[in-house]
């Protein structure tokens, strides 16, 4: 209906002569029932792409002024969850499929953390940016995709924290070697942020009017973190394995420590890896969905 | 026909009032229910005007069916009351929110200045905070880069810029908020009332610099209760009321009518329930009459003569510390002169449960001319408790009451005439 309207409406263009106006002629177009499709919003968040460097920017910098370690204060948070299931893992025996415990704990940390607070604070967008929402528009997008990019490179700072551990052990100790599938670690990474966005984007959504969700999604993302090999190797989940596998980080991180350490894999580890990769692809795609449709008019509610 | 570059058709908005919670499950899922099936939403039907002094229904129309288009390299002037529908038409015009019917159609960037420094972080600089600021506002940072330093130049921060924000005055900030603004390049710019804020210095480069924007050939939309902006930088004028356009033409009829619309107190003084443009419930003023210095009930007050008022207020309970205060506009709607209680020394504050009368004499220094007076009830943290803005026109005479010479004079300068001594020396 909105198309007849606005084909209805005539102008004098540019070149003087009367021009049938169509949807084309005017580069806004706002109404109910539209919504431009997803390639339009890349496009637009693209243009954007300054301001989403900025953010990027602006979240590292704004983390450690003022502080006299600065970026070392990355680094704390997985040492001493590191320091604390080392303690766990020696009271309750656990095993670590031969691998220093230390090294193997903190592997699994790291790209758990990247997936959890990507997750978590992407599921924040609308209500954290509420006093900006409110006053000025630039496509929502940005805000996720500044998340993932700085989570990003707070993420890479602690690989060089897993690398530091790697090969203090590794020349120590020996016992482990890496092999070729750490070649897919860039694949793990975006594999993790568009678990981590996509999940998030449609938490996002879904707590603008009611935030029931947002207490039940807190919690179950650190329950979920005992599901999945974090602090024990995918080895001695036994007849377990495919409710382990079930949470996509699972195969992830036993892929990523399949790299580093050269273990023996589960012989289903690619099918769940196959799986993983589905389950990203799908909830990015419903995230970014559920999320346009959400971002026109969330701010009367949230 | 000339070029448009904004078009806005049909459009209305509804708003739900009240808190979110099991009741709005309920209508939410009958909405999708209705979806479902094909049907129209069954909650666009009700929705009552966007009158706020009336109580009961869930839904209202903030906006109603507004129709305008605005061609290139106008400066229009969007008025109206507190709670006409200002906000939410700049809102959805920034496409900060959706309308629920209708559409808008634009050419070119649109660019909406609803608040100063939006998305200023006080742990930046000032000159990393100029780059996201004008990133936030949409502007690349190559074009940011290139007028940094008349951003810089105009804001007069020039010395603070590599000091972190929360440093600054709140006077800089806006003014270093304002001067990316000011530098953006948009087809269409939506500004708010950002004006109200800074020094008068600042105020006139900052109207200035708008005046430069509509002369460069770009459109601007400007919102403010200031009549006298409005009058000096837009070409047309919109005036709201109740969510509908009320009237659409020349910025000088559209002040008039503005000015005019208010409602005002009748012969006996009776206040019109739906006079208030904040009201809480808590106060009203019923009543309002005013007297000459020989108490005989008029609104024509001779020159140099004081202003009896008498008020009935009705209280729903007994409140103390509260603010009583008066503003003399002219018809431009400028406020001239304030009387308040709390600047006297044997002030009134409190108001007992039920109805009150009280008396308020205002020395009235002003030129013959019409003027119009805007009552307020606040209380002590400035929480506005009643407001009835322009609420009673009043005339001051060229004569005097009595045997004292009357104005006598055929010209008139100025609204105020203060005292003055003359002697050699």
């Amino acid at each position: 209906m909105s198309l007849a309207i606005i084909c209805s409406w005539k102008a004098v263009g540019p070149c003087g002569k009367y021009l049938l106006m169509t949807k084309e002629n005017w580069d806004i177009v706002i109404d109910p029932s539209s919504s431009s499709s997803k390639i339009q919003k890349i496009k637009q968040a693209w243009k954007y792409r300054d301001l989403l460097f900025l953010f990027v920017k602006r979240d590292i910098v704004a983390f450690y002024k003022q502080t006299i370690l600065g970026p070392i204060w990355f680094f704390i948070q997985p040492i001493f969850t590191t320091a604390v299931f080392t303690l766990i893992g020696m009271i309750a025996a656990l095993e670590t499929d031969g691998v220093p415990p230390a090294v193997f704990y903190l592997s699994g940390i790291v790209l758990w953390n990247y997936f959890s607070e990507v997750l978590k604070q992407t599921g924040e967008t609308f209500i954290q940016n509420r006093s900006i929402f409110s006053k000025v528009y630039f496509p929502r997008l940005i805000i996720p995709l500044s998340l993932v990019a700085s989570h990003l490179v707070k993420f890479f700072i602690q690989c060089l924290l897993i690398l530091a551990f790697y090969l203090f052990f590794f020349f120590r100790n020996g016992g482990f070697t890496p092999n070729a599938y750490l070649l897919l670690f860039p694949v793990l990474v975006l594999l993790i942020a568009m678990l981590g966005m996509g999940c998030g984007l449609i938490i996002s959504a879904m707590t603008t009017k009611y935030r029931d969700l947002k207490f039940l999604i807190n919690f179950s993302i650190d329950l979920l973190r005992y599901v999945s090999p974090i602090i024990f190797p995918f080895s001695i989940a036994g007849k377990y394995e495919s409710v382990i596998a079930a949470n996509p980080m699972s195969s992830i991180i036993e892929v990523f420590r399949l790299g580093l350490f050269n273990t023996e894999p589960s012989p289903n580890l690619w099918l769940y890896f196959l799986y993983t990769c589905i389950f990203a692809v799908v909830v990015l795609w419903g995230g970014f969905s559920i999320f346009s449709r959400v971002e026109k008019k969330f701010i009367d509610t949230v | 026909m000339e070029d448009i570059v904004l078009k806005v058709e049909n459009m209305s908005k509804q708003y739900r009032l009240g808190e979110i919670g099991t009741g709005t499950l309920q209508h939410d899922l009958n909405r999708w229910w209705h979806k479902v099936r094909g049907k129209e939403d069954p909650y666009l039907k009700i929705g009552e005007k966007n009158d706020r002094s009336k109580e009961g229904g869930d839904y209202v129309w903030a906006l109603q069916d507004i129709d305008f288009e605005v061609k290139r390299g106008e400066v229009l002037g969007i008025i109206g009351k507190n709670g006409a529908g200002k906000s939410t038409l700049l809102k959805i015009l920034s496409q900060i929110t959706g309308p629920t019917t209708g559409s808008m159609l634009a050419k070119g960037r649109i660019a909406s200045l609803l608040e100063v420094g939006t998305g200023m972080h006080h742990e930046l600089t000032g000159r990393e905070n100029v780059f996201l600021n004008g990133a936030i506002l949409g502007m690349s940072r190559a074009e940011v880069q290139r007028k940094f330093d008349d951003i810089v130049d105009f804001s007069g921060c020039a010395k603070y810029i590599d000091t972190p924000v929360k440093r600054y005055s709140s006077g800089m900030m806006v003014r270093l908020g304002f001067a990316v603004a000011a530098f953006l390049e948009p087809e269409i710019l939506i500004v708010d009332e950002v004006l109200a804020v800074g020094d008068a210095e600042f105020q006139r480069s900052c109207i200035g610099k708008m005046q430069d924007v509509s002369k460069g050939g770009r459109t601007v939309l400007f919102v403010s209760h200031n009549m006298a902006s409005i009058k000096s930088l837009c070409h047309r004028g919109i005036l709201l009321d109740q969510g509908t356009i009320d009237f659409d033409g020349t910025v000088t009829d559209c002040v008039e009518r503005y000015l005019d619309m208010s409602l005002k107190i009748d012969e006996d003084g009776i206040v019109p329930s739906s006079a208030s443009s904040i009201n809480t419930g808590l106060v009203k003023i019923s009543k309002i009459r005013m007297f000459d210095q020989d108490r005989r009930p008029t609104t024509k007050i001779p020159f140099k003569g004081p202003i009896v008022l008498e008020m009935d207020v009705d209280s729903k309970s007994e409140m103390h510390d509260l603010l009583f205060d008066v503003r003399i506009c002219n018809t431009d709607g400028i406020q001239l002169v304030h009387a308040m209680n709390q600047y006297e020394s044997q002030e009134i504050s409190s108001l007992s449960a039920g109805s009150n009368s009280f008396r308020s004499v205002i020395q009235n220094q002003l030129q013959p001319g019409k003027y119009n007076m805007t009552i307020g009830v606040h209380k002590g943290d400035g929480t506005t408790l009643e407001f009835l803005e322009h609420v009673v026109d009043f005339d001051v005479l060229e004569v005097a009451s009595d045997s004292d010479e009357g104005f006598g004079y055929t010209f008139q300068l100025g609204f105020v005439r203060f005292e003055s001594k003359w002697e050699k020396i």
